[in-house]
Order: structure tokens, then C-alpha cells, then sequence
């Protein structure tokens, strides 16, 4: 689904990701994870083109990224941006209407389909109560699925998000990622997430991909990647790691490295 | 819950509509008012039924093609207003303000003094002048990949006073021919003529024609940068597409009636408290807002001090200048957001 092979990211002359090289396959859950500032927003913004990465190649459905129309790539590839600013009276619905713009040509209006579609996103992501309360208004929680609803609107194939659960308390963390769970299963989307809590990639990832100082440093099944050693070398910190009924690590942090 | 989504998309459109319907009026109390007042009825019949008189000659030959110019123009400065504030992504952008109608003033001065000959490219001029003083202004805003709001103002003043520098040059060294420029540079719409309005009214109607097509992007870049590119939006060009237009807009403004200032800035505010900060309804909105209040002021301007007459743009002037320092303290307060 999205390749890269040998991906360098620079801002001005620094490397911030270096030789990035995965495959992100269809239909899976894959979770970056890393301290901060190791270049994971980074990756994301090649991904989407937000920056263009210095060399290697990044592939969407074999065709190298930079091939596509700006809108193609949209309709394949809706990202979460870590932080999100929406006009003060927006409501949920007028975001939502922008997550058809790559369907429209420029002055093309929204018509009856846009809205049934508009009028999917908005109950798949539970937001029927709230469709014409302004975004700004919003708990942490809701906003942040309004905007994934917007990503929807788009009906892409792959879905960026980048830190979906940070500021969000356990319930709302619990509902991001169930629904990030029910949006791969149900449409077979693709996802890649940026996430902190290593406890919640290990329960929702197919796959994690630990990255340090821009670089894959592991990658794997949650139960192969979330080691006690790998963790120390990485973040600093000893832990100790539980199973959940599922088999999977549950980690708590006991100490300083 | 699609009900309340109808009901207000209702309001605004109602709103508008209000609007319009005030313009209508203000245009009937335009014509019937001035140096000879003219009831209702005998409007409405030099208007319609053009009998040959002297209330027909005034309505159809003064005061008719002089509000027509009021109102387009209002409409022109308004929705540049609107599109630049877009473009920069913040409320304090206007076209005085970014260096286009200095621009296109000195462009037109220039044409008007020493290329009288070429007088029917003055629109073009114009439109040339605005467009190059507005890239000056945004090169000199640039810092570090983005326009800061503060560094648009002081490039802008700067800019400004280049430009006037220019204007007042060019007007001292041909203070021979100097008498209807120096009128022009306050804005004024006295002795404006049928000739004016077809100078004006083609252009105008392509540029508002063109700023309907530009909704959709000018919302875009309310999300910003990042999510408008995430949307398939391509944000450099859609910028120069938003300006040029605001650009053309505001020069042909300038090429008919010389400055006036504030339009772009007082108008757009109303609107947003109006109708709201989306597109679909705030440009419209001020479209139609920015027609009648030019078209009030410059009947104020006619009738304030009458005999006498004032330029408009002075009007402008005394009722912008305030409000202006208005936008400019919240704007302190709340960021960027105001
Ligand atoms: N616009 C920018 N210009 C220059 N350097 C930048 C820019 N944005 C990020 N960086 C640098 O790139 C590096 C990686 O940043 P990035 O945002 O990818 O980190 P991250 O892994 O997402 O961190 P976090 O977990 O804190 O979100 C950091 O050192 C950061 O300082
Ligand atoms: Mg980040």
C-alpha cells in the first residue's frame, strides 16, 4: 500500500529522518512510536507531501508520490495533523463539508451524494448529537473525532493521525482508538498512527515501528518489538511488562535507566 | 438536527437579502436627494418613465451613474478586503493597507500626467500598479516561510509612503495639470458620468464573478496551511489566485474613483459579525454590504456639508481611521484570531 525505501527528510540542511524504509501493508494497524522530537510528525509530512523528502522513494500503490495530482493523493491519503485550528463558528458539519474538496473540482458545489456521505462520516464517528455545534465549542474528545470525520468524508484509503489520543481522558482515549479499530476492521482501511502510550499501541497495533533520532531503530508485532531492552535503549526508562488476556505486553515504567 | 443546519443557513441567506433590499432603498434616496430633492414618485417616474425634464436629466445624467460607481465600488473594495484577509489569514488585511491602492494610484497618476495618450489602459495600469505594490508589500512581510500580521502594517506603511512620495512628486512638478488629480486622490465621485461606468462596470462584474469562483479556497485556507494542503489544496497558487483577483478588483476601484480607504477592512468586519466567517455567505454578504455603505457615505459626502462637497474617501476616512485602531487593539488582545 505506502512504501518507502531510503527516505531522507531535511529541514534546511539537517537530516531530520534518515533512510526511512518500510512497508505499510493494506488493511493493517501500524503505530510509530518514539521519544519526542525523534522526527515522527516528520515522517508523516513526507508521507503527505507537506515536505518533500531529499531522496529515496515513497510509494503510494506503486506510484511514487510525487506522480500524483495533489487532489489523487487526497482521495487516497487523509491525515490527522497534530494540532488542529478551525474558524471560531464552523460547526461540525461546515468541517466536515471541506473533507469533500478533494472530490469537487474548484468551483464545483457539494450535492445530494457529498451530503450522504458527509451524513455517513458524521454517524460512524457518533457525532449525530453534535453535527451543528461549532468545532471550537467541542470537548477535547469530540473535536478530535470531528476531525477524524472529516478525514472520512474524504474516503481515503490510508489514514495518517498523528497522536490522536494525546489530552484526552481514558473514556476518550478508549473511544479514538475502539473507533480507529472498527474503521480498519469494518472498511479495511490502512492505518498509521503516531502514538506515546506504549500500552495502547501494544493493544491496537498489527505492527510498530520504533523510531529514534530519526531512525528505524525496530519493527514488529507488538509482542516482538515491546522488550524491556529495547525500551531502556530507547526512552531511558525501566519497565516491567505484563501480559494482557490477549498475550499482549502491557507496559509500566518503574525507574530510570 | 438537519433542521437546525437549514434554519441557519435560512438566517444568513435572509440576511443578505435584508442587505440588498437596503442598498435598493439607500439607491432611491441617493437620487432623490442632493442640491434639488426629489420626492419618491418623481423618482420612480424619471426613472421609469423618462419624461423630459429637468428631474430627468439630473436622475439619469448625475446622480444615477454616480450611484452606480458607489455602489461598485464599495463592492469591489469590500470583497478585495475579504479575499486578502483570506490570503493572509488575518482581519486587519485590506487593500489600502497592503499597498495595492497606493499602487494603483501612482500607476493611474502616471498615466493620466505623462501617458495621457494611453489613457484607455489606465484600468490596466491600475490593475499593473496594485499588483506590484501588493508583491512588494508581501516580500517584505516574509520572514521564515510565513506573513506576520505586524510586518504586513509596517511593510505596508512603508510602502505607502514610497508610494504617495511618488504620487506627490509626479503632482508638484505638474501642478499645471494637477486640479482633477488632486481631487482623485482624496476619492471623490463627483462628476461621474455614464462614460465612468462603462469604464468600470466590465471589470467589475468579471472581478465579482471571479471572487464567487474563489469561495471554496479562501475557506480552505481558513483551516490552514497544513489541512488545506492534507484537502488536495495547492496553497501558493491558490494565494496568487486570491490576490490577483483582490488585486484587480481594488485597481480598477482606484483607476475610476482614486483612494478610499477602510472599505475593505470596516465592511468585511460587519459582515463576519453578520453572517459569520463562512465564505459561502461573508463574501457575498459584503459584497452587497460594501455597496450600500460606499453609496451611503458618498451621499453623506454629498449632502453634509452642502453646498460644498467632500470626497468620500475623506468620509471614509473620519468614520475607517477609528475603527481601524478598534481592530487593531483586539486584535492585540485575542492573538491572532480577532
Ligand atoms: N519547521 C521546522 N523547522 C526546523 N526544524 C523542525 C521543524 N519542525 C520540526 N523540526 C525538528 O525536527 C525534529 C523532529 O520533529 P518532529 O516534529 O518530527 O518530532 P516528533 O517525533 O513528532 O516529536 P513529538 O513527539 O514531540 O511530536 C525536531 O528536532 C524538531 O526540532
Ligand atoms: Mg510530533
Amino acid at each position: 500500500m505506502v512504501t518507502t525505501r531510503n527516505v531522507y527528510v531535511h529541514y534546511g540542511e539537517k537530516p531530520i529522518v534518515k533512510d526511512f524504509s518500510h512497508l505499510f501493508k493494506e488493511g493493517k494497524i501500524h503505530t510509530i512510536i518514539g521519544p519526542n522530537g525523534s522526527g515522527k510528525s516528520t515522517v508523516f509530512k513526507a508521507l503527505s507531501r507537506l515536505l518533500n523528502h531529499k531522496s529515496g522513494v515513497i510509494e503510494i500503490n506503486e506510484t511514487p508520490i510525487n506522480l500524483y495530482q495533489p487532489k489523487s493523493l487526497s482521495k487516497i491519503l487523509a491525515v490527522l495533523s497534530q494540532t488542529n485550528h478551525a474558524p471560531s463558528d464552523f460547526t461540525v458539519r461546515d468541517l466536515l463539508r471541506f473533507g469533500r474538496t478533494p472530490h469537487k473540482r474548484f468551483f464545483e458545489a457539494l450535492n445530494k451524494e457529498d451530503d450522504t456521505i458527509i451524513d455517513w462520516a458524521i454517524k460512524i464517528t457518533h457525532l449525530e448529537a453534535l453535527e451543528n455545534r461549532r468545532v471550537c465549542c467541542l470537548s477535547g474528545g469530540e473535536r478530535q473525532r470531528a476531525w477524524i470525520a472529516m478525514n472520512l468524508a474524504q474516503q481515503p484509503k490510508v489514514l495518517l493521525l498523528d497522536e490522536p489520543t494525546t489530552y484526552l481522558d481514558i473514556q476518550h482515549q478508549f473511544e479514538v482508538m475502539e473507533l480507529v479499530k472498527h474503521l480498519n476492521q469494518s472498511l479495511n482501511m490502512t492505518v498509521v498512527m503516531i502514538l506515546h502510550d506504549l500500552t495502547q499501541a501494544s493493544l491496537y497495533s498489527d505492527e510498530i515501528i520504533v523510531i529514534n533520532k530519526g531512525e528505524i531503530v525496530c519493527t514488529g508485532t507488538p509482542e516482538t518489538v515491546l522488550t524491556t531492552e529495547l525500551i531502556q535503549k530507547v526512552y531511558n526508562v525501566n519497565v516491567e511488562i505484563g501480559r494482557h488476556k490477549s498475550g499482549k505486553p502491557l507496559i509500566v515504567p518503574i525507574g530510570r535507566a | 438536527m438537519q433542521h437546525d443546519e437549514k434554519s441557519r443557513m435560512t438566517k444568513r441567506i435572509l440576511v443578505i437579502l435584508i442587505t440588498f433590499c437596503l442598498l435598493i432603498i439607500a439607491l432611491l434616496f441617493a437620487i432623490a436627494n442632493g442640491s434639488a430633492d426629489f420626492s419618491l414618485s418623481e423618482v420612480l417616474t424619471a426613472l421609469f418613465q423618462k419624461p423630459d425634464d429637468v428631474s430627468t436629466a439630473v436622475v439619469w445624467n448625475l446622480r444615477l451613474p454616480r450611484a452606480i460607481i458607489a455602489i461598485f465600488v464599495g463592492a469591489n473594495l469590500a470583497v478585495s478586503g475579504v479575499l486578502l484577509q483570506s490570503v493572509m489569514g488575518n482581519p486587519l488585511a485590506d487593500p489600502g493597507l497592503t499597498g495595492i491602492s497606493s499602487g494603483a494610484s501612482l500607476a493611474a497618476i502616471i498615466i493620466m500626467l505623462l501617458f495621457p495618450n494611453v489613457y484607455h489602459l489606465l484600468s490596466l495600469g491600475a490593475f499593473l500598479g496594485g499588483a506590484a505594490a501588493c508583491l512588494l508589500v508581501y516580500g517584505l512581510a516574509w520572514k521564515n516561510g510565513g506573513i506576520r500580521p505586524l510586518r504586513i502594517i509596517l511593510a505596508g506603511v512603508a510602502v505607502n509612503a514610497m508610494l504617495g512620495g511618488g504620487t506627490s512628486l509626479l503632482s508638484i512638478l505638474n501642478s499645471d495639470k494637477i486640479q482633477g488629480v488632486l481631487l482623485w486622490l482624496n476619492g471623490s465621485m463627483s462628476a461621474k458620468s455614464w462614460m465612468d461606468v462603462r469604464g468600470l462596470l466590465p471589470y467589475s462584474v468579471l472581478g465579482l464573478a471571479l471572487s464567487i469562483l474563489c469561495i471554496r479556497g479562501a475557506n480552505l485556507l481558513l483551516l490552514g496551511d497544513n489541512v488545506a494542503t492534507n484537502l488536495g489544496a495547492r496553497v501558493n497558487r491558490l494565494r496568487i489566485l486570491l490576490s490577483g483577483v483582490a488585486v484587480l478588483l481594488a485597481g480598477i476601484s482606484v483607476a475610476t474613483v482614486g483612494i478610499i480607504g477602510f472599505v475593505g477592512l470596516i465592511v468585511p468586519h460587519m459582515s463576519r459579525k453578520m453572517v459569520g466567517a463562512d465564505y459561502r455567505f461573508l463574501l457575498p454578504h459584503s459584497m452587497v454590504l460594501g455597496g450600500l455603505v460606499l453609496l451611503i457615505g458618498d451621499t453623506l459626502a454629498r449632502t453634509v456639508a452642502a453646498p460644498v462637497e467632500l470626497p468620500v474617501g475623506v468620509i471614509m476616512a473620519v468614520i475607517g481611521g477609528p475603527f481601524f485602531l478598534y481592530l487593531l487593539r483586539k486584535e492585540d488582545r485575542n492573538g491572532h484570531d480577532a
